[in-house]
């Protein structure tokens, strides 16, 4: 369920929230130069 | 407040190099060291848009991530006020689209020598610094 209601920003402070984990390989990116020379 | 150092990056393959400050996040977690930066950063070290590159998944607080990995791409030089070196560490480079600031990871503060006084003040020393030497953050540029 969606709440509602309003945001009120009684501040300009930021909020940055720092968690951030490398997870696991989901690929492998190959550029189009790579591509271009056959190597893809 | 948080903690945030100066880094020398220089890129092994392309020979160039850049000094840019971090936050050290200490919630940041990688297995290896690592310096996350926004594609500009990485096109400025000659890394991007890269030939080739690994793909991860990264989990951040409310959202889910993907970035690209080039693995030992660069070595990380912690950098003193004066600009000495204090160490160094050879690192992967994670380039995410959308970052606000450059991050180091857990294992990358370690391994440079990090040690937070305080977080709220800004506050760290190297860990061969003398006891009583503290290091104040750099102002963000």
């Amino acid at each position: 369920m969606i709440a509602e209601g309003k945001v009120k920003r009684p501040e300009k402070r930021r909020l940055k929230l720092g968690r951030w984990i490398l997870k696991e390989k989901i690929g492998v990116f190959i550029g189009s130069k790579s591509e271009d020379k056959g190597e893809s | 407040m948080v903690v945030r150092v100066k880094i020398r990056v220089k890129a092994r393959r392309s020979g160039k190099s850049k000094e840019i400050i971090v936050l050290a996040n200490g919630g940041a977690e990688s297995p290896r060291p690592c310096i996350v930066v926004e594609p500009r950063t990485a096109e400025e070290l000659g890394l991007w848009p890269p030939e080739e590159a690994e793909v991860y998944r990264v989990e951040e607080a409310s959202t889910i991530s993907r970035v690209f990995l080039l693995r030992k791409a660069v070595t990380l030089e912690l950098l003193s006020e004066e600009g000495s070196v204090l160490s160094s560490v050879e690192a992967d480079l994670v380039i995410q689209e959308g970052l606000t600031e450059p991050i180091i990871t857990d294992i990358t503060i370690d391994e440079l020598g990090i040690q937070v006084i305080s977080f709220s003040r800004g506050l760290w020393r190297h860990k061969e610094d003398k006891p009583e030497t503290i290091r104040r953050s750099p102002t963000k540029s």
